[in-house]
């Protein structure tokens, strides 16, 4: 096979099969098809590591498994990171809205206890979790507006955003319940404490 | 915080959540932190900190065991999220899988048919 015959192979198998192509090749004559091919992975340290994203250290075609392995981890992980962050910015536009309509809002403390103690470090180390040890037929999703995600990520805003109504109602029917202070005419009030807020601070934070 | 375990994604992808060092040491203490809120004595300069007001009303009488109340409601949040997530998401996922694995069967013998 020639150079040209191998990056030819490569990409009538992109248009004919419509799918990812990966090529694990070493030495020169490999350039072309490692370059054509979505995934390129290269055996040798010299020359054709060049053309190719990844370069394997072991001089096999085992780092193909690696390579399938840590990519389906990497993905999975930027979808729940993704999933998580969106559904805790839901979470948190839900319980504003409802303080809002009240003329109350979340403190300061409160905002900051909740974005940088509580949120930060989860957001962090959740993708801290390694690959799964062995390369297994499933394959992860793929698309981000897929279907199955944003039916978890609406199921979970409204099983929220019900509890939280839930709270906010009981909390005013409570016999120590005092109405939050409004402050003045001015649209710039100053928000004050209120019972609605730290139920919902106390909620969230779970 | 219960949102990411339920989240959290693992087999047959990634190792399970428990691998995670950091990940489970911050879940952990997030939930005594939180539970130790809820159930805190008034005027106690945390809850001062956060804002979170005296469960007394004016007379005095305090209300404690309306804390136990909302315990019990935080947790059933906790247990229904993670049962919507594991149910039925997983039930949604499994019937679009198979959906989207018949269209790329199809295409497959079409394809097949070509030659």
């Amino acid at each position: 096979m020639s150079p040209d015959d191998k990056a030819s192979l490569v990409s009538s198998l992109q248009e004919t099969l419509n799918e990812q192509i990966g090529m694990c090749g070493d030495g020169a004559n490999d350039c072309g098809a490692l370059k054509t091919a979505d995934v390129g992975i290269s055996l040798s340290e010299a020359e054709a590591s060049i053309a190719a994203p990844f370069t394997s250290q072991v001089q096999d075609i085992s780092c193909c498994v690696t390579m399938l392995r840590e990519g389906r981890a990497a993905l999975t992980t930027s979808f729940q990171a993704f999933k998580f962050i969106e559904l805790y910015s839901f979470i948190q536009f839900t319980s504003v809205i409802m303080l809002y309509c009240i003329n109350a809002n979340l403190t300061d403390s409160q905002f900051l206890y909740i974005d940088l103690v509580a949120l930060l470090p989860l957001a962090i180390f959740q993708a801290w979790t390694g690959s799964y040890g062995k390369l297994t037929k499933e394959v992860p999703t793929a698309t981000l507006f897929y279907f199955p995600v944003l039916v978890s990520v609406f199921t979970s805003t409204f099983i929220q955003l019900g509890f939280q109504l839930w709270l906010f109602y009981d909390i005013r029917q409570q016999p120590f319940y005092k109405p939050p202070v409004q402050g003045g005419d001015s649209i710039e009030t100053e928000y004050t404490d209120s019972y609605e807020s730290g139920m919902l601070l106390q909620l969230t934070n779970f | 915080m219960t949102t990411c375990v339920a989240f959290s994604i693992s087999e047959p992808f990634r190792k399970p959540l428990w691998t995670n060092m950091p990940y489970l040491i911050s879940l952990i203490i997030l939930f005594i932190f939180d539970t130790a809120l809820v159930f805190l004595p008034d005027d106690n300069p945390v809850l001062n900190f956060f804002g979170v007001l005296p469960d007394a009303d004016d007379d005095g009488n305090a209300y404690y065991s309306y804390r136990y109340k909302v315990y019990a409601i935080i947790l059933l949040n906790c247990t229904a999220t993670w049962v919507a997530e594991k149910l039925i998401v997983r039930y949604v996922t499994s019937v679009a899988d198979a959906a989207v694995q018949k269209k790329k069967d199809g295409e497959f013998d079409r394809m097949m048919a070509r030659f």
